[in-house]
């Protein structure tokens, strides 16, 4: 009984020391590169969160820029080298990771044929944005950025999850789950691990060019591919 | 040798023998660089993606020699129908990306068919296709393509960017 009157006493005093202290601001978020979500130095990931949004989005339009004159490549580097990275970040497990890498590596990879489509489209319009990205010709910052692009890929060391290879599928299904009209698209991004949109896409091109004699393809596959065992149509 | 440094070296040489034709030290065309970069990237790689069992690394590089090959064969050998090139590239670039597909895994017969109706195919693109006048409506596509093809970028680019979670 006496227990519990003191334990209800010492609740009382912690409500009040609780009602009495002065209400703090909740700390100011720091502005910091980040130190999981990097592709290049981890700017476009800190500025995304600060701003509370996507890293995705932030990388975009940061590439985008680069046709603007290229002076956002200058910018980068200088906050690169100002801004301290975020230290007090817990630290990604594996597959996080791994799933990180893959989204940005897609981010990159769409970025950079968002830019090479505004590039020769400013081009075939006769925007002067397209005849020239820098204050340098653009014959010479091209071979540049190739030589910094293969310096990258020199020095980079291979890290550990990409030496782990997952087995590859043994046979070639039909999709029940990712499909359009009848699953082959679905199973063969699944088979040759490649997303299934980039890959019908590249079918229809590929169809449109060849004036449908590409479709064969695609009747062959309808044809001699069974479905998925074991799954249900969504 | 590891994959990113084949990949960093192409882009030393791209770098280098760009640099060297822009400034007029090398007479190579744009054309001519590619079909030379291409060709050294994808030789090994074919090689290490067929014995990790990489798909979609066979597949890329696969295409990528034979671009790099069309790349030097139209740089140096004076082609009337570059446009015909085009059609007939297509449909023998698929053939052998099935071909390759089917040597990297034997029991998938399909691929081995379906590689070898492509090639049947390429072959009579250029024997007899140009007789039926196919080559003049693939012509019109093409001429399409060419204006819109900065609009099919960012349409690729807008595509793998929403599907880039998956």
């Amino acid at each position: 009984m006496e227990n519990q009157n003191e334990s209800l006493r010492s609740e009382e005093r912690l409500f009040d020391k609780m009602d009495n202290s002065p209400i703090t601001p909740s700390p100011m978020k720091k502005f910091a590169r980040s130190k999981n979500n990097v592709v290049i130095m981890g700017v476009c990931a800190g500025i995304a969160a600060y701003m509370k949004t996507e890293p995705a989005n932030i990388r975009v339009i940061a590439l985008l820029t680069i046709l603007f004159g290229g002076w956002s490549i200058v910018a980068y580097l200088i906050a690169a080298s100002l801004i301290p990275v975020d230290k007090n970040s817990l630290p990604l497990s594996q597959t996080e990771i791994i799933s990180l890498r893959k989204e940005n590596f897609k981010t990159v990879i769409s970025g950079l044929l968002i830019v090479s489509g505004f590039y020769f489209a400013f081009k075939i319009i006769g925007v002067a944005g397209g005849s020239r990205i820098f204050i340098l010709p653009n014959d010479f910052i091209f071979p540049l950025a190739a030589f910094a692009v293969g310096i990258y890929f020199i020095i980079i060391k291979p890290s550990k999850d990409e030496i782990i290879l997952s087995a590859p599928l043994e046979k070639l299904f039909r999709s029940r789950t990712d499909r359009k009209l009848t699953g082959v698209g679905g199973g063969l991004a699944k088979y040759i691990e490649i997303d299934a949109a980039v890959l019908r896409t590249i079918f229809i091109l590929a169809t449109l060019l060849t004036l449908g004699i590409f479709a064969l393809l695609y009747l062959i596959l309808v044809v001699s591919v069974p479905y998925e065992e074991g799954q249900k149509f969504e | 040798m590891n994959n990113k440094i084949i990949l960093g070296i192409s882009f030393l040489i791209f770098g280098i023998l760009s640099m060297l034709s822009s400034r007029n030290i090398i007479l190579l065309t744009f054309e001519d660089v590619a079909g030379i970069v291409f060709i050294f990237y994808s030789v090994p790689t074919v090689y290490s993606a067929l014995n990790n069992g990489e798909r979609g690394k066979l597949i890329v590089s696969t295409i990528l020699f034979l671009v790099g090959v069309v790349f030097l064969v139209k740089s140096y050998f004076e082609i009337l129908d570059t446009r015909g090139i085009v059609f007939f590239s297509i449909l023998f670039i698929s053939g052998s990306v099935l071909i390759i597909l089917f040597i990297e895994n034997i029991k998938e017969k399909v691929f081995l068919y379906a590689g070898i109706f492509f090639l049947m195919l390429s072959y009579l693109s250029i024997t007899q296709f140009k007789r039926w006048g196919l080559f003049i409506s693939a012509n019109r596509v093409g001429n399409l393509l060419e204006v819109f093809w900065p609009v099919i970028l960012i349409m690729m680019g807008m595509i793998i960017f929403v599907n880039r979670k998956k």
